[in-house]
């Protein structure tokens, strides 16, 4: 015990009262003094600016006992069998002496109770001060790493605190590689040289924690087989794991208490408590960085899918649009097998196409075609036939619908307003250029729809079609079409009888037709302008 | 005459603390004093007229603000060098305890260390 404690441990109040009492007792004392281990007066009633007992002192530490050195009287204060102190009163005469004796050992066991009571209090006060530092550092540190998300700044930030309060010479973090199984150092304190040792998981004390997720006191490890001895002597250690859940992320290593003590449980404890902060610190920051790349990536993706998103716009010009709708409605798995369906199919001629290649230049040619082919546009798109093939000098469209009698119609709807067009545009170009005649055929009934695929060592090509004798003949129809006729198998005429206007020209064979086919000619459809002047020349 | 501190807060863990902190000082004959409540603070502050005195913010019966402006105001106690406890993040108690002329403040959880090493310097007394 330190010689001047006397003074934290006695209760200044309480103290002085006691006194005060004792001589209420005692009238033939008209003094009492409380005396130190240094010799000094540091309480006292009536009071305390008496001078230098250190001679009594020295005297009751001699023999253990009250001492009576005139004209004083020293009783000892005794603390787990130690002077501490002396109770001194002015000696009253040898008569009153021996009567005085008792009262004043009771006195002085009283006070010594007190300094005892002190004492205790003071530890648990101490105790308490080294809990309340422990908890201002957790709340420091777990401040500070909280908002860190580099993982060096991390284990050196928590080597720093480590260091500081448990008085380590030495300390390291040691990271486990997740594919390596392999701890390296990350961080070293008052290392002398960093060792970059790497030591497998479950080889070591540090390899063992790392594997069980369990800390370790090895005070002398030395003595222990575990132990793989760095360079320097280590007299005690202390590792804990970095876990973040069940997961080690790796440990921390402590060792060598400065002042050569050896480590305790309520070290690990507190490391645990660090090692636990920075745990979910070094996690959080493997997260953050996690995310940054993700969303790299997912930048990079978005890139691309809009660069996609650009060349399937030019695409599409190229797709016709009943694939378009195909892959929109599944775009996993569009259904694009081929299927029999009850199909229109307008097959679209210009006639002597060849002869106007001839005639004009190419350009020229290129935009009679587009002017031609432009101007139909809308109404095949408006009647839903979708545009499956160009040749230089012709259209193949496809008309679907649940009802039959609905995709004849439109194909006939279509055929019209192409022969309409055609009608305009010559009449636009009067003068500049030879008017085109556009011929058409159309036929109705099942064909094999879907694609056909093509494929060469160097790729793959798709189409998408309508095939079978449905387009053949309708193909067929349109070569034999003449001066921009329209013309329609029996099928498509069933279809739309009631609506238009046809002329029946009777049996007709065509190429790589085996029997005849009766053909019909598209006039006007009823109810209409051009429909009353069919019925009128009739 | 020996120097004296006077700690003042209502809770009794943490006088019991910072007389822990700071019983280093008694060594060198710096008496430790502490009071209950923001009334009694006072009231030892003009009794003993301390050198330096750690006062806590929230209070009853007058609160760390009221008992710094008093002493501020008194001419025989104004020159105490008052330290104001304040929980941690509260920005509106610094602006309140420049209001009522604080020297300094700490914020809670203190640092014991700090707190002793701060009493030495405001005391001049070395370690």
């Amino acid at each position: 015990m330190k010689a001047h404690t006397l003074t934290r441990l006695l209760d200044k109040q309480k103290t002085t009262a006691l006194l005060s009492a004792f001589l209420d007792l005692t009238p033939s004392v008209t003094a009492c003094w409380v005396v130190d281990t240094r010799g000094r007066c540091i309480l006292g009633y009536p009071d305390s600016t008496r001078g230098d007992f250190s001679v009594l002192l020295e005297q009751v530490q001699t023999v253990g006992q009250a001492v009576h050195l005139p004209p004083y009287l020293g009783v000892p204060l005794v603390l787990d069998a130690e002077v501490i102190g002396l109770v001194v009163v002015p000696a009253p005469a040898d008569t009153l002496l021996v009567r005085l004796e008792p009262t004043l050992h009771c006195l002085s066991a009283t006070l010594s109770q007190f300094a005892a009571c002190g004492l205790e209090k003071r530890e648990i006060a101490q105790d308490a001060l080294d809990k309340y530092r422990e908890i201002t550092l957790l709340y420091t540190i777990g401040e500070t790493i909280s908002a860190c998300l580099d993982v060096d700044q991390i284990a050196h930030l928590i080597l720093e605190t480590a260091s500081s309060f448990l008085k380590t010479e030495q300390s390291s973090v040691m990271l486990l590689h997740p594919d390596t199984h392999v701890l390296d150092i990350r961080a070293a304190r008052g290392v002398e040289q960093p060792v970059k040792t790497l030591l497998k998981i479950g080889v070591g004390i540090a390899g063992l924690v790392a594997q069980t997720g369990t800390p370790e006191i090895v005070n002398e490890p030395h003595t222990d087989p575990r132990f793989v001895p760095p360079t320097g002597h280590v007299y005690s250690l202390l590792c804990v794991p970095l876990k973040v859940q069940e997961k080690v992320l790796g440990v921390v290593n402590v060792s060598n208490k400065g002042s050569g003590e050896m480590f305790t449980a309520a070290d690990a404890k507190l490391l645990m408590t660090l090692a636990a902060q920075a745990a979910i610190a070094m996690e959080n920051a493997r997260l953050v960085a996690e995310l940054q790349e993700k969303n790299q990536a997912l930048e990079a993706a978005l890139r691309k899918v809009e660069l996609l998103e650009k060349a399937k716009n030019h695409l599409r010009k190229f797709v016709p649009q009943s694939v378009q709708k195909l892959i929109d409605d599944n775009p996993d798995a569009p259904e694009l097998d081929r299927q029999d369906k009850e199909v229109s199919v307008l097959f679209l001629d210009i006639a002597g196409y060849t002869r106007l290649s001839t005639a004009l230049d190419q350009t020229k040619v290129n935009y009679l075609i587009e002017r031609y082919f432009s101007s139909f546009l809308d109404d095949i798109y408006h009647n839903n036939g979708d545009i499956n093939e160009t040749a230089g000098d012709g259209l193949m469209i496809i008309f679907q619908d649940a009802n039959p009698a609905m995709h004849a119609l439109q194909a006939a709807r279509t055929a019209l307003a192409i022969a309409n067009k055609t009608r305009q545009i010559n009449a636009d170009l009067h003068g500049v250029y030879e008017p085109v005649t556009v011929n058409v055929g159309i036929n109705s009934g099942l064909a094999s729809v879907g694609s056909a695929k093509f494929e060469g060592i160097t790729g793959t090509r798709w189409t998408y079609t309508a095939s079978g004798m449905v387009t053949n003949l309708a193909a067929r129809m349109a070569a034999f079409a003449s001066d921009g006729a329209v013309l329609l198998s029996l099928t498509t005429a069933c279809h739309i009888a009631q609506d238009f206007f046809l002329e029946d020209l009777g049996l007709q064979q065509f190429k790589n037709v085996s029997e005849p086919v009766q053909v019909f000619r598209l006039r006007a459809e009823k109810g209409t302008t051009d429909g009353q002047e069919n019925s009128d020349r009739r | 005459m020996g120097k004296k501190i006077l700690i003042v807060d209502d809770e009794v863990h943490i006088r019991t603390l910072l007389e822990q902190a700071l019983e280093d000082l008694e060594d060198v004959g710096v008496e430790l004093l502490s009071a209950r409540d923001g009334e009694e603070g006072l009231q030892y502050a003009r009794d003993e007229k301390p050198d330096l005195m750690f006062l806590d913010v929230m209070m009853p019966r007058k609160n760390g603000y009221e008992v710094c402006q008093a002493i501020k105001q008194d001419p025989d106690l104004k020159d105490i060098y008052i330290i104001l406890l304040t929980a941690k993040g509260q920005a509106a108690d610094k602006v309140h305890g420049d209001a009522v002329q604080a020297n300094e403040y700490i914020t809670k959880p203190f640092n014991p260390d700090e707190i002793l090493q701060k009493a030495r310097d405001i005391l001049h007394v070395p370690l």
